[in-house]
């Protein structure tokens, strides 16, 4: 019903004459910039980038309005944007009253006799049509290229031509101006963008040569900008450009605890005398499909008046939106993100995401469910269908739900899967994809809806602190683990094979810890900060082996995972405190190491018996587990032994860690 | 002086000891004793004086006794015994029981050696240093025990049940018989009557003369009408 409602007003907007000067992105005009985070099919006329944040299909129009120019006339344009596919979104806009309406002052023209040019006495730019087009390159870096057509009206009041002399007469000129952006992820809470602002001018039609002048000059622009998310709701923007000019704005969502009220505000910077050359403020507003933006644009210091110019005095137009005839003016812009040309059969109402996605365990999402759509019968019958969810390149295929019924209008959330490949652990930093959620009909195999949701993908070594996920730090199987653990036995097999059998075990991890001490140092972790909480960044075993060193818990990982290669078992100590240690950190991990030894035979290894751990491993037989500490591996294994085990007796024996769950043991392999 | 600064010194005054409540000092010593600090295999002479942590292990020769303070209090350890420094405390009756389910959990089923038969009959290191116990490993276990029966006699039930029940696993015992009257005692004590009685059930299933199972059943069913 909506859509019946809103059509008609976009149109509307379109078509109606309004007191407009010049048209531009109404949200870039409040935020001043949005070189750096382009959005909607409004982009066209920014940042080209911004049509990736199309869904589908997404119509616009807007109007501008000039309050020192009556008689501007209307400059709204309708646009349509299309997503392509994943990666690719085309777009294209047309404005169909639109002008740039300049009048000269003829009251003190000469009369000229015939033959001669006359003076002229309106000047008139139509920005015709933009055609746009965006796409990523790879996760981060996205381009995007738009082009427009201009016409330009040059009207005398009499002709300077002998055949039609004494006749008003207009003269046309018509050229191509294409923009270029670029933009790229820094991270999931900084984006930086540049822009070449008409990089390239392709002039068709001209005035007669005594009229150049007045001819549309498009000044070629670089843009570089930035845009940050201080928080989920206040993003801020700043763009400098190659006119020593600088833009600064912010833009701050559900403000005032209005869900969906955004609040955007802007301010133009040069390095003349006057140095602020503008201000700005806009609202947004968003109804689900629809989306309101208005701004304001206060142009400072003094303008030109764009009525009664005087011919001699005219200086030839570089940008339709930035000139010095350019007016303080208010823009409104409605658009209408339209999924598909009918109700579909199942439709998505809304996407959640339970947690952002860790590489390390990413196998988990395959059995866990990553998050939930919620999903509602529009019909009037029981319908089945089945959900999918896929990342590209992050995934080989889309994971589809099983098959499940909705009854007649029923809303049900239903969650979601996700069979990540292993392209996922070549992702380093944390980044925003796109995910695309689809329904489809189960009958017919055939989506009925689509959304497009970003979703967060954190770098391979990031850890959230749950020991849970550390164990999948823990990779026994490669190679480079497994050489440095055999080459520790291989080395003294002698001794070994002198051993009791008892006595092995322990004299192997002792091997194993000593020869990681020759390699390896301990430093203290530095904490990895993203926009939306704190990780651990923990190195893979094979790293801290190249790398020649880590913090506790990448040593930790990186003794387990060589333990584990040569068939023991080991398990994490999690001890959680209530106060921070002078590195920050409230949490501390060791290891425990299974002998495989039955725990009566403690005697054969230590006169002191707490210093081994007696608890079951995987085969259910309660066996000696020696407690490491790997923070220690300067001062080699019996040190490291030895303060596991004191720190084993106090946090778990005389705190009573397990028991007031400050302390978790999870088992490795 | 000012009333305020009068209410401080006084107040200091009685937060003193409290200040100490848990520290464990060595006030006298008979005969030979000897200290184990934290994880160390060394046994070293215990001298009076000594401030002991709650890692440590202290043991006392034939004929020795040892008198601690903890806190406020006095604690005796008699001769030929060896207690946990860390077990002289109380504990909540939630954390006991709590502690003996995972002990429990732990347990199922045993994998101990039959009574002393498979066991080293020498401590591994037990003769470094400066030790004159040549303390055998399954006298280490009866020496165990006597130190539960000080944590019994001063007390503290708690980590008597955990300290015998732990002895159990670990060292087994020729006559495990003793021990578990012990834990079902300080069963009795903490009013944990049901785990009491479970207690000397389980002293039935051992090899027992006629006169033990009739005091084991009197105890029973003495207990059965206290439910």
């Amino acid at each position: 019903m909506v859509r019946y409602i809103l059509l008609p007003a976009l149109v509307f907007l379109c078509w109606h004459p309004s007191f407009s000067q010049t048209i531009y992105s109404v949200r870039g005009i409040a935020l001043g910039t949005e070189t750096a985070n382009p959005a909607y099919v409004s982009s066209l006329y920014s940042n080209p980038v911004g049509l990736l944040s199309v869904g589908h299909l997404e119509f616009t129009s807007s109007a501008v309005g000039s309050f020192d120019n009556g008689d501007a006339f209307g400059f709204g344009m309708v646009g349509v944007a299309y997503r392509f596919g994943e990666n690719q979104v085309g777009a294209l806009s047309y404005t169909p009253s639109q002008e740039f309406l300049l009048r000269f002052d003829n009251t003190a023209m000469r009369p000229e006799p015939a033959g001669a040019w006359h003076d002229p006495s309106a000047l008139e730019f139509r920005d015709r049509f933009r055609i746009g087009f965006a796409h990523h390159l790879s996760d981060e870096v996205a381009v995007g290229i738009s082009g427009r057509w201009i016409e330009e009206y040059l009207h005398t009041s009499r002709s300077g031509d002998q055949a039609a002399a004494g006749n008003p007469v207009s003269y046309r000129a018509s050229l191509w101006s294409f923009n270029l952006g670029f933009d790229y992820n820094v991270n999931s809470s900084l984006k930086i963008g540049a822009l070449i602002d008409n990089m390239l001018a392709l002039r068709e039609a001209y005035f007669p040569d005594h009229y150049r002048r007045f001819e549309y000059r498009p000044e070629k622009i670089v843009r570089l900008g930035g845009a940050y998310d201080l928080s989920e709701k206040l993003t801020v923007a700043a763009e400098v450009n190659s006119r020593f000019a600088a833009v600064l704005g912010y833009e701050w969502e559900n403000v005032f605890s209005v869900s969906d009220f955004t609040v955007r505000q802007g301010i133009w910077l040069t390095t003349s005398s006057n140095p602020v050359e503008a201000l700005s403020i806009g609202l947004g507003y968003f109804l689900n499909p629809v989306r309101f933006d208005a701004a304001y644009l206060l142009l400072l210091g003094a303008r030109a008046p764009s009525n009664g110019i005087l011919p001699g005095s005219f200086e030839p137009l570089s940008s339709l939106y930035w000139n010095a005839y350019a007016t303080s003016q208010l823009a409104f812009s409605v658009t209408y993100a339209y999924h598909s040309g009918y109700e579909p059969l199942v439709k998505i109402e809304d996407v959640q995401f339970f947690s952002m996605v860790f590489p390390v365990n990413y196998r988990v999402h395959a059995m866990r469910p990553l998050g939930y759509a919620r999903v509602r019968n529009t019909t009037d019958k029981t319908v089945s269908a089945r959900l999918s969810f896929f990342v590209p390149k992050l995934m080989s295929s889309p994971t589809n739900t099983s098959q499940f019924y909705l009854n007649p209008h029923e809303i049900r959330d239903i969650p979601f899967t996700a069979e990540f490949n292993e392209n996922i652990l070549a992702v380093h930093n944390e980044s925003f994809r796109d995910a695309r959620i689809g329904v489809m009909d189960a009958e017919v195999n055939d989506y009925t809806d689509i959304e497009y949701k970003k979703v967060l993908i954190l770098g391979r070594n990031f850890w959230n602190g749950d020991p849970l996920m550390l164990k999948y730090f823990v990779t026994p199987d490669e190679p480079r683990v497994k050489a440095f653990a055999r080459k520790a036995l291989y080395e003294n097999i002698d001794f070994l094979e002198s051993l009791s059998p008892e006595r092995q075990p322990l004299e192997k991890a002792r091997l194993v810890f000593n020869r990681l001490a020759n390699l390896l140092s301990y430093y203290a972790d530095e904490k990895t900060f993203t926009s939306l909480e704190e990780f651990d960044r923990v190195q893979y075993p094979s790293e801290t082996l190249d790398l020649r060193g880590g913090d506790y818990d990448d040593l930790t990982v990186c003794y387990s995972a060589l333990m584990n290669s040569l068939g023991f078992e080991t398990a994490f100590v999690d001890v959680r405190y209530d106060s921070v240690d002078e590195n920050g950190d409230n949490a501390h991990i060791y290891l425990l190491v299974d002998t495989k030894l039955p725990a009566y035979v403690w005697s054969s290894l230590t006169s002191n018996e707490r210093k081994l751990v007696v608890r079951r491993n995987s085969t259910n037989r309660e066996t000696l587990w020696i407690p490491i500490e790997p923070t220690l591996i300067t001062k080699g294994f019996d040190a490291a032994w030895e303060q596991g085990a004191l720190e084993y007796y106090h946090d778990v024996e005389l705190m009573l860690g397990q028991l007031r769950g400050t302390v978790k043991i999870v088992d490795v392999y | 002086m000012k009333p305020r600064m009068y209410y401080a010194i006084v107040f200091l005054f009685l937060l003193a000891p409290l200040l100490h409540a848990n520290m464990v000092t060595v006030v006298s010593i008979k005969g030979y004793a000897e200290v184990r600090r934290g994880m160390s295999e060394q046994w070293t002479t215990l001298r009076v004086g000594d401030v002991l942590k709650p890692e440590d292990t202290i043991r006392t020769g034939e004929d020795a006794e040892v008198t601690l303070k903890v806190g406020l209090s006095m604690f005796s350890l008699p001769a030929f015994a060896i207690i946990d420094v860390g077990d002289i405390r109380h504990l909540s009756r939630n954390d006991l029981l709590l502690k003996l389910a995972m002990e429990e959990i732990r347990g199922l089923p045993d994998s101990r050696p039959s009574t002393g038969n498979a066991t080293p009959t020498v401590m591994h290191g037990s003769r470094r240093g400066s030790s004159s116990f040549p303390v055998t490993y399954s006298e280490v276990g009866i020496m165990r025990l006597e130190g539960a029966r000080a944590l019994f006699r001063h007390k503290y039930y708690e980590t008597t049940i955990l300290a015998v029940k732990s002895t159990l696993h670990r060292y087994g015992l020729r006559n495990p018989l003793a021990a578990r009257r012990l834990v079902a005692r300080a069963f009795e004590r903490l009013g944990l009557v049901q785990q009491a009685i479970d207690e000397y059930l389980g002293c039935l299933s051992l090899d027992l003369s006629r006169a033990e199972k009739k005091e084991i059943q009197r105890n029973i069913r003495r207990l059965e009408k206290q439910l």
